[in-house]
């Protein structure tokens, strides 16, 4: 099914929500080899998923989720459901080098607490040191099963659930395989029996790649380097998603940083030539925050392929102010303008708890708040976007009425 | 006073981040004579500076970043309050049964409370982020209110003064507390007049002393007033829209008293909704009160439009007319995120506002203060987004 629009604006969200208390208690004991109570976890676990998608239902969202409440973060998860990897924990993750080089103290005094610095679960970088494999079916059954078990309790049907999956960009460094395109092309050949696991449940499947905005902001490499390396990632990807249809496949961009100055950070401009290789029948990024909140220009130039669905972040993850209803349905009216109305879904900028976190940045009760007032902005674009053509089927209807009268 | 005759000219909200050395100075509570003349010179000294770093990023209309009143440490949201009681008389520890209380007892008539509505709705968030304070910390008018510390203002005119002829500005600003946000601001705390219409009149009496010292010093003097949509969520019982404008319009009035015999083209008037980073749900919408702030005797007037709660309102102005030859100063870069407003964002909010009004009636500001509210760097990083937003919007504007 489609995920057009017919007479309204759908709205959804990237994934990730904020954790109950006692499910980090597990996870985190989990992750660091600590005992704990399997069968209570599974129940703690089932009972949050539960109770997280009945409140995304009751918020008025269209498309729900689990919340990526099994995963200690949204691409680390990964590492339990592959082989072939090895953690080097004295390794550190060089990310955002430019914005961090530019704002160190400010970086510094934000990475302690907030992100992967508050993570519940210690993040290490992963090295690929042996042939890939991908293990997971038990865990993503696991996964599966709640949410479709919590979908229908919520009253929600499995073609409006999704599930959120990493791209293969993001696993980890390779040292394996002789070249960095046959280890991506590796990784897709296993990925993809995640991805096409969660399409064959009757759900939707989200590929989640901030790693391939990032790219263009790395300064070890030159322009040709950074288009091969894009195209690498796309490829990679497309692998993946082979025999998928696209319908059943939302594509999510975003650039790392939740709060900071984000200045050094790619254009949509830069990637989106690359985005809209992927055979996905919808595209996620971030447009609610000051600093790509302009980037909607873009689609005056840039026509979208038919059939596809653009879900701009019109609500943000990185602030606890409330988006007012008429400013999310002034994000949503700009590209129903651009792109039609039937090809919008209103959608968060990013996960609101991309790792497992004790204290996110947006604090859970304001999440809900920020859905409810998507729904809400979602229904004041709708009223506008429908009604004109009522309106004008309307106004057609009295002008053929007064010409027959005429005769 | 400056408007945009040939492109959009750029000001801000006032306060901005203060040097360590400074903060420090001014943190400590006792001071002997010869720490009082260190703070003065370097009180100087770092109004120069600042005056020339905002010449620098390309503001067209500086101020002293508020260094003169006081902020004790880096994240002090209030110093744009905390520092009229140090001048003025007639405030102090609160009495017994004084107090404003948390919430209103029932039967009690309206005011200002500890409790903000908002506040009470996200109970959990303010829990967690523990940035809500106490009314104790608030003071209290106990005796006959009189202006009492001239020098501080003649020392923070001077500074202006100095470090203005330094960078050739011509046109520079200076912040000073609104009357009704005096009263916000210590909760309606008052022993003393015991009726607000008379704690009001001598609130008045007294400010008209600064205010009256900025302009005569050349300056245009800027009236924070948090105080008249701010005040909205604090009052219990939650008044009508009705009973609040009537509410609003009283302090109004008596901010106008105040303002008597100052001409309105060296006045500037500024309200924002707390510049902490809340969820702001309650937020009264400007459109409920824009026609009360229009009554203020200012040419100018500078509004929050940089955050998801009030962007949008810049559609107020396609229904309200801006009489002629008022002017508007959104606020285009916002205190409440640290992410830095992209250009063309800050562009498109302009050409947005010009679109509505005119554009030689728009001045590009910001939200609220930037000072302690985002991280230094961050504050020189939005302050050029601004400066350059501005730039791509007279080049649209202006078709250049």
């Amino acid at each position: 099914m489609s995920q057009q629009n017919t007479d309204h604006i759908q709205i959804t969200h990237i994934g990730s929500l904020p954790r109950p208390h006692a499910l980090l208690d597990y996870i985190k004991a989990k992750y660091s080899g600590q005992s704990y109570d399997q069968a209570a976890f599974l129940q703690t676990l089932r009972q949050s998923v539960a109770d997280v998608v009945r409140t995304q239902a009751a918020c008025g969202i269209d498309y729900v989720t689990d919340g990526e409440f099994s995963k200690p973060g949204f691409f680390s998860y990964i590492q339990a459901r592959l082989e072939g990897f090895e953690p080097r924990p004295n390794q550190k993750f060089t990310l955002f080098e430019k914005e961090v080089t530019a704002f160190p103290e400010y970086y510094e005094q934000y990475f302690k607490d907030a992100m992967i610095g508050g993570a519940a679960v210690k993040m290490v970088p992963m090295v690929c040191v042996g042939p890939v494999k991908y293990r997971g079916e038990q865990l993503l059954q696991t996964d599966i099963a709640n949410v479709k078990a919590a979908a229908k309790a919520a009253g929600v049907a499995d073609d409006h659930v999704f599930l959120p999956a990493t791209a293969p960009s993001g696993v980890g460094k390779n040292e394996y395989y002789k070249s960095d395109e046959e280890y991506f092309h590796a990784l897709a050949a296993e990925l993809s029996k995640e991805y096409k696991a969660i399409v064959a449940a009757g759900l939707l499947v989200q590929i989640d790649d901030p790693f391939l905005p990032d790219i263009f902001v790395d300064p070890r490499l030159d322009a040709k380097q950074m288009k091969r390396r894009a195209e690498i990632y796309v490829e990679a990807t497309n692998a993946a998603l082979k025999g998928l249809p696209q319908e059943r496949v939302r594509f999510h961009t975003c650039y790392g940083i939740n709060e900071g100055p984000r200045i050094y950070e790619a254009a949509l401009a830069d990637i989106i030539r690359y985005v809209l290789k992927v055979k996905a029948g919808q595209y996620s990024f971030e447009c609610a925050n000051p600093r790509h909140e302009h980037e909607y220009h873009l689609f005056e130039d840039i026509k979208v392929p038919d059939g596809k669905v653009l879900c701009p972040g019109v609500i943000t993850h990185a602030s606890n102010i409330v988006e007012h209803p008429q400013l999310i349905a002034e994000r949503l009216l700009r590209f129903a303008k651009l792109v039609g109305r039937e090809n919008v879904m209103a959608g968060a900028d990013c996960g609101f708890s991309s790792q497992a976190l004790y204290r996110t940045e947006v604090h859970p009760t304001v999440v809900w708040e920020k859905f409810k007032a998507m729904r809400e902005g979602a229904d004041i674009a709708s009223k506008q976007l429908w009604a004109r053509k009522k309106r004008a089927a309307r106004a057609r209807g009295k002008a053929k009425g007064r010409k027959r009268g005429r005769r | 006073m400056k408007r945009s005759t040939d492109r959009i000219i750029t000001t801000h909200a006032g306060s901005l981040p203060r040097p360590d050395a400074l903060r420090d100075a001014w943190a400590k509570p006792t001071k002997s004579p010869q720490e009082e003349a260190a703070l003065d010179g370097l009180l100087r000294q770092s109004v120069t500076a600042v005056v020339a770093d905002q010449v620098k990023a390309g503001i067209d209309i500086p101020n002293d970043g508020e260094f003169g009143k006081p902020m004790r440490a880096a994240s002090d949201l209030a110093a744009w309050g905390t520092y009229i009681f140090g001048r003025l008389q007639g405030f102090g520890p609160t009495p017994p049964g004084a107090a404003a209380p948390s919430r209103a007892a029932p039967g009690q008539p309206m005011r200002i409370v500890g409790d903000r509505w908002e506040q009470r709705e996200f109970a959990e968030f303010y829990d967690a982020s523990g940035m809500v304070p106490t009314v104790a910390s608030r003071p209290c008018c106990v005796s006959p209110l009189s202006y009492n510390d001239v020098a501080a203002a003649k020392r923070d005119v001077a500074n202006l003064k100095a470090a203005a002829d330094a960078a050739a500005v011509k046109e520079a600003f200076m912040t000073s507390i609104a009357v009704g946000s005096l009263e916000m601001f210590c909760r309606g705390q008052d022993a003393h007049y015991k009726k607000p219409e008379a704690f009001l009149d001598a609130i008045a009496k007294a400010m008209a002393v600064e205010y009256r010292a900025i302009v005569d010093a050349g300056f245009v003097l800027q009236l924070d007033d948090p105080g008249l949509p701010d005040t909205w969520d604090m009052l219990d019982p939650h008044p009508t829209l009705a009973e609040y404008k009537r509410y609003a319009m009283l302090r109004i009035e008596a901010l106008n008293q105040a303002l008597a015999g100052i001409p309105e083209d060296r006045v500037r008037y500024h309200i924002c909704w707390g510049s902490w980073h809340g969820p702001h749900t309650t937020d009264l919408p400007l459109r409920d009160i824009v026609d009360v702030m229009l009554k203020v005797k200012a040419q100018a007037f500078s509004v929050e439009a940089g955050n998801v709660r009030h962007e949008h309102e810049y559609k107020v102005w396609r229904d309200v007319k801006l009489p002629d030859g008022k002017i508007l100063i959104p606020g285009v870069v916002s205190h409440a995120t640290n992410v830095v407003e992209h250009p063309e964002l800050v562009a498109d909010r302009l050409v947005a506002y010009a679109n509505a009004v005119g554009r030689e009636n728009v001045i590009a500001g910001t939200d609220c203060g930037l000072g302690g509210r985002v991280h230094p760097q961050i504050v020189a990083a939005k302050l050029k987004a601004l400066s350059e937003g501005a730039r791509l919007a007279s080049q649209h504007l202006w078709r250049r």
